[in-house]
């Protein structure tokens, strides 16, 4: 169902599509040696460590003053 | 608005993920996996929202109370973000559920404000279309 409904949502949500796709890849997967789950685990980190650098270099609105609108 | 359906369905896959397994291994793998990619997807939508906002608030189209609100959300998240990254390297490391479940509630929490502010930029977008 869960799945279903994912299917549904996925040509809406075009970030986001990679990201869903591997969690059913991971859903569907059989059980894995201890060394592919550790270099799939691997490839996680590498990328949260990427989008970690990219967030803290995300540069936020400039602030505004209020009551100049 | 639509950015945030990607939540409900990032959360329902990661329930169902650990739902699905085989074996306490795997379902500690799979738990692992599913809340590494929620956290990167989180990274991923804040970028988006971020990016919308920092348009429509050079252009004013949003007022100045709103974008100051974000930018203090986003100040947050920047120092929470890495700290969340942290985390799931941590519970990956000890295997730890009771860390992964921290990690689940960190996302969730930042989820929810970052919700907000997504919904506050499709209203003030649909407030401009009827202009």
């Amino acid at each position: 169902m869960a799945i279903g409904a994912a299917a549904l949502l996925i040509p809406m949500i075009p970030g986001v599509i990679q990201i869903v796709r591997e969690l059913v890849d991971i859903m569907r997967s059989p059980d894995l040696t201890k060394e592919e789950t550790a270099a799939k685990l691997d490839a996680i980190a590498v990328r949260l460590d990427a989008r970690v650098a990219e967030i803290e270099t995300m540069i936020l609105p400039e602030p505004r003053v209020e009551g100049e609108e | 608005m639509r950015h945030f359906g990607a939540w409900l369905v990032v959360l329902m896959l990661a329930i169902a993920v650990g739902c699905a397994t085989t074996s306490k291994e795997m379902q500690t793998y799979k738990g692992l996996a599913a809340s590494g990619a929620a956290v990167d997807a989180l990274g991923q939508q804040m970028q988006q929202v971020n990016g919308i906002f920092v348009v429509k608030c050079k252009d004013k189209s949003l007022s100045a109370k709103t974008c100051n609100d974000f930018i203090a959300f986003g100040e947050k998240f920047k120092a929470v973000y890495p700290a969340t990254v942290a985390l799931w390297k941590s519970s990956r490391t000890v295997s730890d559920t009771v860390l992964r479940g921290r990690v689940e509630e960190m996302v969730a929490s930042l989820i929810s404000e970052l919700t907000t502010f997504g919904m506050t930029v499709g209203l003030d977008v649909a407030t401009a279309l009827k202009k």
